[in-house]
């Protein structure tokens, strides 16, 4: 089946057109498309690296940013000139893809070099961590408790690291790496399987960056970053099953999705959900189904299990999530409800530019899916995996949607990636076709393609985030760390690990990382009422004296309670979250019975409560 | 290189892993036989066992394999869990040789009767193969030299300086008291400590940025020991920090 000329349907139909297709490209003279885009893309990763530089210094921040744009367009527009061409072969298009999957991720890599930085990352890092300390699974994570029930990303991480050698850091860097090309080279071949044209699978690939996750969120250490690639690839190998009389195709299929099934939750239903959905169109539509029942039976019933009997306690997190969206949602359309206001990260507003580029995005991206939708009814696609990718395609709409409604927020965010399928098929089929039209055209697809990609960048992340800060600067030969950071360093000196530490966000991911076990953060009970209330609650004080919590971390800044940013040194021309907690939030323990203030770096302070003291323990490890 | 020829060196890639964890503990080698041994060779056994002979390309393969490596990785250290042994090193490699082994077999008895094939093709001329391993080395390169440079402490005093001041038991009636400079100049610092009926300028002292300072007061067992810091040219800071004076009695 070819979507763009409208050719025979069947599936001997499509593999012939692709051996044809791929025969007629061998014959073409091989031009040097993949070592430009590489040359032009490594150049592009260094001037992002200079403008981080900047940013980390608190130097010219729009400078920075046009550094960071530069250096994007130059990864993604000679890759998409590339893609959109007609004259490189499969094999470039594939390794194009490939590079452009490990130059987007060095983005990342370069954000936070020394170690984990994003708000996820922590939790997963230290499943790991907690693996290679005690050589088995499931050990406890108070902060996030059902990631540790999903080991398939730590238990990885941690097997890199003990066979070869290398740091866990390093090797998380490296897995999250082999993730990212797997997802867009996977991509790559689930399009070519549709379509049957490597110009198109290579134009769908590139633009699934166009997700709003894609860059950064997706780029963390952590289990969804790993199990969606994975579900790409089950989904590729449970069509090429159904393809392929022998039992075989299918195991793989089911290896795969095994491996989905105990690394992320919702990626594990999300794939049941995706296979029953194409037995069922295919069913309506009287055609034979594109996927094997038995694999979809195996992986809903191996889905269930896990969360029954294994993950326990996912449930109700998950629950929590669809309910705070669905009364976020209702509450607002009641009249009765806060809505929340596109482009505002705590009171941190998006420059204009970045808002221009998003909203161009979000636009384009909804155009061109509309399209793809009426192009695929007129061209009478009827695969059951295209028609699936229109559906996803015309929810783009919903999950930009949700985003502004404040409980809601989360599951437009993590539903994007799934739409993202349909709308980066659909798409690449649109602008194939379109940009085949001449020289002009080809231009226009290729700045509209960069913008889409670029503008999602804004959209999934928090402006204020976009650059990343420094959590320790060098002064006079000499290292000086954030507020943050140093408080943390104080208590990894001198307190044990099975200490039970109250803290913000920050100091509280910190702890986790550096083998504290029992931390509660602010955003969880009765965390932000011990934390920030200027008396102690009845709960409050419950919890302090039952659950023998032995140090207290009040922060006065109220970007302390910020999980990406309050780590670092603020920046100094204004910041997220202006501003501290009222006096008394801290003050209240000076009068606290047995209270002991034990440390004081001006905005941190740290109680000794329920009469203890501190223990002199450890130098702590290198992530501080 | 033959299908089955292919077959036994990711066979033997995954095996010498298993002495290689036993062997060394040179990062270097154990990188080059470990992470093959981790995200290719296991899973390159499995996709062949599993899909039929030149049903593939190149592509593939080495996607399936890559991913089929984790999943034998992920799944194997649940199942070695499960049955409480300890996932160590050693375990490890000896999971995935087997299944390597396990998976060569099966692989071999399948696909007996299929014609002599060769292995999935890198369909690329010497040129395109150098152009790619260029490509690699290019993007390789400015990764490293830009984790290289953003791996420094950037130098800055555009920062907001701070210092910090602590207090925790020492042995024998004392407390140790502990002050650290993260300002970004040198600052001098004067250490005063209250405990009722009295109270005392303890030290002062001048740190540079990064510095630390250590002092250990012998204190009385009754009352609240209170440490106060300031900076002694006027600057506004002040730092407190207090104790039990019977916590400082430790054996």
């Amino acid at each position: 089946m070819s979507l763009d000329s409208g050719e025979a349907t069947n599936r001997e139909g499509l593999l012939t057109i692709a051996l044809r297709r791929r025969s007629r490209e061998r014959r073409q003279p091989a031009l040097a498309w993949v070592p430009v885009v590489a040359a032009i893309g490594a150049l592009g990763l260094l001037l992002i690296e200079r403008g981080f530089d900047l940013a980390r210094v608190n130097g010219d921040l729009a400078q920075a940013r046009l550094l960071l744009w530069a250096g994007l367009a130059a990864m993604l527009i000679p890759a998409l000139i590339a893609l959109v061409s007609q004259s490189p072969t499969r094999g470039q298009r594939l390794w194009i893809v490939g590079l452009l999957a490990l130059l987007l991720y060095s983005i990342k890599i370069i954000y936070g070099p020394n170690g984990v930085v994003f708000p996820d990352e922590y939790f997963h890092f230290a499943n790991a961590q907690q693996i290679l300390d005690h050589q088995h699974l499931y050990t406890k994570n108070e902060l996030l408790p059902a990631s540790s029930s999903y080991p398939g990303l730590p238990a990885i991480a941690a097997a890199m690291s003990q066979i070869s050698g290398l740091k866990l850091f390093a090797s998380s860097v490296i897995l999250i790496a082999v993730a990212r090309v797997l997802l867009l080279v996977g991509l790559f071949l689930l399009f070519e399987r549709l379509a049957g044209d490597s110009r198109i699978a290579g134009l769908g690939a590139v633009f699934f960056a166009a997700s709003p996750n894609f860059f950064y969120w997706s780029a963390q250490f952590a289990y969804e970053s790993l199990a969606f690639p994975l579900l790409v690839l089950a989904l590729l190998a449970a069509l090429r099953a159904a393809d392929d009389e022998r039992v075989g195709s299918t195991h793989l299929a089911a290896i795969l999705a095994s491996c989905v099934v105990v690394t992320h939750h919702l990626t594990g239903f999300a794939l049941a959900a995706i296979l029953w959905a194409l037995i069922v169109v295919a069913r309506t539509r009287r055609s034979s189904a594109p996927v094997p029942v038995s694999l979809a039976i195996y992986v809903s019933v191996a889905a269930l299990a896990w969360i029954l009997l294994v993950a326990t306690g996912t449930e109700s997190y998950l629950g929590g999530i669809f309910s705070r969206a669905y009364h976020s949602v209702s509450d607002a359309l009641g009249n009765h409800g806060a809505t929340r206001t596109p482009f505002q990260t705590s009171g941190f507003p998006t420059p204009l530019d970045d808002k221009v580029l998003a909203a161009s995005s979000a636009l384009l991206a909804v155009a061109l899916s509309a399209v793809a939708i009426v192009r695929h009814r007129r061209q009478g696609a009827d695969h059951a995996l295209v028609v699936l990718f229109d559906v996803l395609a015309a929810l783009t709409v919903v999950t930009f949607a949700l985003r502004v409604f404040p409980g809601a927020w989360e599951t437009g965010n993590r539903a994007s990636s799934y739409v993202f399928l349909g709308v980066a098929f659909g798409t690449a089929g649109v602008v194939a076709a379109w940009a085949s039209g001449g020289r002009v055209r080809a231009l226009l697809a290729v700045v509209g393609g960069a913008v889409t990609i670029a503008g999602a960048s804004v959209i999934g992340w928090p402006a204020a985030a976009q650059l990343p800060r420094a959590d320790a600067v060098r002064v006079d030969g000499a290292v000086v760390r954030s507020e943050t950071a140093a408080a943390t360093r104080w208590l990894c000196e001198h307190v044990t690990p099975s200490s039970h530490v109250v803290a913000d966000e920050n100091v509280g991911r910190l702890l986790l990382i550096n083998g504290f076990d029992h931390v509660l953060v602010g955003v969880l009970w009765p965390g932000s009422d011990l934390l920030h209330g200027t008396t102690f609650s009845t709960d409050s004080m419950n919890y302090l004296r039952r659950d023998r919590t032995n140090y207290v971390v009040v922060d006065q800044r109220r970007i302390s309670s910020d999980n990406a940013l309050g780590r670092f040194f603020p920046r100094p021309s204004g910041d997220v979250n202006p501003g501290t907690y009222p006096p008394l939030a801290r003050a209240k323990y000076d009068a606290l019975a047995g209270a002991q203030k034990v440390y004081d770096n001006g905005n941190i302070v740290i109680y000794g409560v329920n009469g203890t003291t501190p223990l002199l323990r450890r130098h702590c490890g290198g992530s501080l | 290189m033959t299908r089955t020829r292919l077959l036994w060196v990711a066979a033997a890639v995954v095996v010498l892993n298993c002495v290689v964890v036993r062997a060394t503990d040179l990062t270097v080698v154990r990188v080059a036989v470990g992470l093959p041994s981790l995200l290719l060779a296991p899973g390159l056994l499995v996709t062949i066992a599993c899909t039929p002979p030149r049903a593939s390309d190149w592509a593939t393969v080495i996607t399936f394999s890559v991913a089929a490596s984790l999943a034998v990785v992920a799944l194997g250290s649940i199942l070695l869990d499960a049955v409480g042994i300890p996932l160590g090193a050693e375990a490890l490699s000896v999971w995935v040789a087997a299944v390597g082994v396990e998976a060569l077999g099966i692989a071999l008895l399948r696909w007996r009767d299929e014609p002599a094939c060769e292995g999935p093709r890198i369909a690329m001329s010497g040129g395109g193969m150098l152009a790619s391993v260029a490509s690699i080395a290019m993007v390789t390169t400015a990764l490293a030299f830009s984790v290289s440079w953003a791996h420094d402490r950037p130098e800055s005093n555009r920062v907001a300086g701070f210092t910090e001041l602590s207090v925790v038991p020492a042995q024998r009636g004392a407390v140790a008291v502990t002050v650290r400079s993260n300002e970004t100049r040198p600052m001098e610092y004067a250490v005063r400590i209250t405990q009722p009926p009295g109270s005392a300028d303890a030290a002062s002292f001048a740190l540079r940025p990064g510095r630390e300072w250590r002092g250990r007061f012998t204190v009385g067992q009754a009352g609240k020991v209170t440490v106060m810091l300031r900076s002694v040219h006027g600057e506004v800071l002040r730092r407190s920090v207090s104790i039990d004076g019977s916590r400082a009695v430790q054996p």
